[in-house]
């Protein structure tokens, strides 16, 4: 007698715990990625009042700042018609639909359906998510249960010159979370570049480790007695590093904190964190200098990226169009490994450790996700910070 | 009519569905990359120029070494898959943008710079070879050796040789069936017309060793053009002026993917001397001028908010236009149940009936038919 087993779930493939690029709602990367508070928008952009429609990991949310100046995030649609949210109104911390005028708290209870003669409003609610506010960024909680603590960048809260920046790249968010552990691609992407000194550094002497914070890739340099230059690296998808100086009154590194988001498995946000260590006069002399710059830009990194890409142009040919060249040549070589990159046809050598090391945390978290264990405590001790390496 | 692929699946009679579709593994892929295709104009890739190329749905980097030779790799660094054209040619090396990993022309890794123990001997990624020939990179993309080169001797001889090339939005089949009773109807207001060829002319086409003849009959006047297996032409062009008489013309239709195909032109322009000279001086402002948005008004005619006629000065380029309106006014491709094909359509009919024996014998693991030309063809104008 023949017997045939049937997996009770009728699921026989086994989770591939090395399927980092997904994150929509039920994959694993996604289950793991919504485990950690993820910036979504950045403060500056959200007037008192103002609304706006948000894709985070594949999913859609209504994000609104109510006339308390509290941030709101609450499901996309309402609950009576399905009508977007952010195309309605807010009135103090509520939001109103556009159709029909459903009222909603900013705890997703809906208090008010004024077409309704019998409301039942006491029984919608939609969904809304925990909502923090911090470095000049809009952070949420998209996950399940109760939200961990909002991590702590004491760098950051100091005076100074705090440059919160945000832009979409048209690839998967994996790509820049490698390229992040990757330092050695500056010799060779960024060598004509603001931060061309960093490319001094003795590869053959790279190494990186685990920590409770996630990874720091640690490399001596070349230059200036050999000093060594740490960049750490936060779980999930934290980067964190010094940055040498731009204006000639800075004196010392800048600190530069960034996190990757995807937007769906093909897009994700960057929300970088410049804290530039100027006061007083010099801090509006350079902010003014640095307007300035901005305005003479005749386009944008992201124009430029696709002709680089397709052939019609190189960066040399370009890059006096826009203010900061790093930017273009990340655009131009993330992009290039493909929107999401077939890691199984990777050669990595011993200069990929960083690359290595992540992936092998990644993949033993996603493992753990899977089988319902418990995941790591990442939390940053004090004495996990980055180093330029210079005396 | 069953047989079995050289896959071992069962395959039902090869027909339309299959001479479309050339992405690798498919039966019109693995034909087509028997053979030859330019892949771009030699004028557009100078020295240290490299670009990502996309042909039969396949990607590629072109790039010309500083030694002015042409090479064609791989489309992406074997490291971390990075697009290799977007780093830099060095002598006749290409260098990943990424970590520098360094490519020589057959696709041999050279130089790992960031590692301390290079393992760039056991990386190699696929190479392909190329040559240069009038005035276009042709590439041979299949497996084993490549065949000889087809070569047209009519092109070589003296005068201006001139290149066009241009992308469209259909098929390349669809250009494989532009038919001589076309001109009568597409072309019957423009400079093909004002040269002679009026009237709807009676076809012979027959196949010949090299792919197959036609002849367009009007009166006594006979028009002859020839296609030269699987995707080339030979024949004459109307003159782009009163002093430069018809040009002997070679073109390939090459997929770029099964949406889009390249043309490759070759234009022997039969004037020597001070007439080239002058045909030059002529002509030299081509090029300069930003070219007519062909591809929005064909939409415009497509989606009815205009009438071909209703687009007026484009010169020469009304051609082009009139086959771009004819070609993707067909639409989709895989609608060939609908068509009903007459004594006319016998270029289209013959041309099928080779494809569709030429990919069975593939499917079947059969020897194919060599095709080979003779050292001379003639085309005529037939005006």
């Amino acid at each position: 007698m023949n017997v045939t087993a049937t997996p009770l779930d009728g699921n026989t493939a086994s989770p591939d715990y090395s399927d980092f690029v997904h994150t929509d709602p039920g994959t694993l990367a996604g289950r793991f990625m919504r485990m950690f508070w993820q910036p979504v928008y950045r403060s500056q952009d959200l007037a008192v009042g103002k609304v706006v429609p948000l894709r985070i990991m594949g999913e859609d949310f209504t994000l609104y700042r109510g006339e308390s100046g509290a941030a709101h995030l609450l499901a996309p649609r309402c609950a009576h018609r399905e009508t977007q949210l952010s195309v309605g109104r807010v009135e103090g911390d509520c939001i109103r639909c556009f159709y029909h005028g459903w009222k909603y708290e900013a705890s997703g209870q809906c208090e008010e359906q004024p077409a309704e003669e019998a409301s039942f409003a006491g029984k919608i609610r939609i969904r809304s998510y925990p909502v923090e506010e911090y470095l000049g960024l809009v952070f949420a909680y998209l996950g399940e249960g109760t939200p961990p603590l909002l991590p702590c960048f004491s760098e950051f809260e100091i005076d100074g010159v705090l440059e919160v920046e945000t832009f979409l790249r048209p690839c998967n968010y994996f790509n820049d979370l490698d390229n992040a552990c990757d330092p050695l691609h500056v010799t060779f992407v960024h060598g004509d570049s603001r931060i061309d000194i960093n490319r001094f550094i003795d590869s053959a002497n790279l190494s990186a480790e685990e920590n409770d914070f996630g990874l720091s890739i640690t490399m001596p340099r070349t230059t200036h007695g050999g000093g060594l230059r740490i960049n750490q690296y936060g779980m999930p998808n934290i980067q964190m590093l010094k940055l040498p100086p731009v204006d000639k009154a800075e004196t010392e590194w800048r600190d530069f904190l960034s996190w990757r988001v995807p937007v769906s498995d093909y897009e994700y946000v960057s929300f970088n964190l410049n804290m530039v260590h100027l006061n007083g006069d010099e801090a509006s002399r350079y902010k003014a200098a640095r307007a300035e710059a901005f305005a003479k830009a005749t386009a944008t990194a992201a124009d430029l990226a696709p002709d680089v890409l397709a052939g019609r142009t190189v960066i040399e040919e370009v890059k006096h169009r826009i203010p900061d060249v790093v930017r273009l040549q990340d655009d131009v070589v993330l992009v290039a490994q493909g929107v999401i990159p077939d890691r199984s046809q990777d050669h990595l050598g011993r200069s990929d450790v960083g690359v290595i090391l992540l992936r092998k945390i990644w993949r033993r978290e996603l493992e753990a996700v899977a089988k319902g264990q418990p995941i790591k405590r990442w939390a940053r001790s004090p004495a996990i910070v980055a180093t330029s390496g210079l005396s | 009519m069953t047989f079995i692929s050289s896959s071992g699946a069962a395959s039902s009679q090869v027909g339309y569905a299959d001479f479309v579709r050339t992405d690798p593994g498919t039966l019109a892929g693995r034909f087509m990359r028997m053979f030859w295709h330019p892949i771009y104009r030699s004028q557009d890739l100078a020295s240290g120029r490299r670009v990502p190329v996309k042909i039969m749905g396949e990607e590629f980097t072109l790039y010309r070494g500083e030694s002015g030779v042409v090479h064609l790799l791989a489309h992406r660094c074997a490291h971390r898959g990075t697009q290799l054209s977007v780093g830099r040619v060095e002598g006749d090396c290409i260098r990943c943008f990424y970590h520098g990993w360094k490519y020589d022309g057959s696709g041999q890794c050279v130089e790992q710079p960031a590692e301390d123990v290079s393992f760039a001997a056991k990386i190699r990624i696929p190479s392909y070879p190329t040559e240069e020939y009038l005035g276009l990179v042709f590439a041979y993309l299949g497996e084993g050796s490549p065949p000889p080169m087809l070569r047209f001797p009519e092109l070589e001889g003296e005068g201006v040789l001139e290149n066009h090339t241009f992308v469209r939005a259909c098929n390349f089949f669809r250009h494989l069936e532009l038919d001589p009773a076309h001109i009568a109807f597409v072309h019957q207001d423009s400079p093909e017309a004002e040269s002679g060829l009026t009237g709807i002319p009676t076809i012979e086409c027959q196949e010949t060793d090299y792919g197959f003849v036609f002849h367009g009959r009007r009166d006594e006047k006979v028009q002859t053009q020839h296609r030269l297996m699987p995707n080339a032409s030979y024949f004459k062009v109307f003159p782009m002026d009163a002093e430069s008489g018809w040009r002997d013309r070679a073109a390939w239709r090459v997929p770029v993917d099964d949406g889009h195909y390249v043309s490759f032109i070759a234009d022997l322009v039969h004037v020597t001397g001070d007439a080239a000279q002058r045909y030059r001086e002529r002509h030299s402002g081509k090029g300069k001028t930003s070219p007519p948005p062909i591809a929005e008004l064909t939409a415009a005619v497509l989606a009815g908010k205009l009438a071909v006629e209703d687009v007026k000065d484009l010169g020469a380029s009304v051609v082009f236009f009139q086959d771009e309106v004819a070609l993707l006014a067909q639409g989709d491709i895989g609608k060939q149940g609908d068509e009903h094909l007459g004594p006319a359509d016998s270029l289209v009919s013959l041309q099928r009936k080779l494809w569709a024996r030429e990919l069975t014998a593939l499917a079947q693991g059969r020897p194919l038919k060599e095709w080979k030309r003779p050292g001379q063809l003639v085309a005529t104008a037939g005006v």
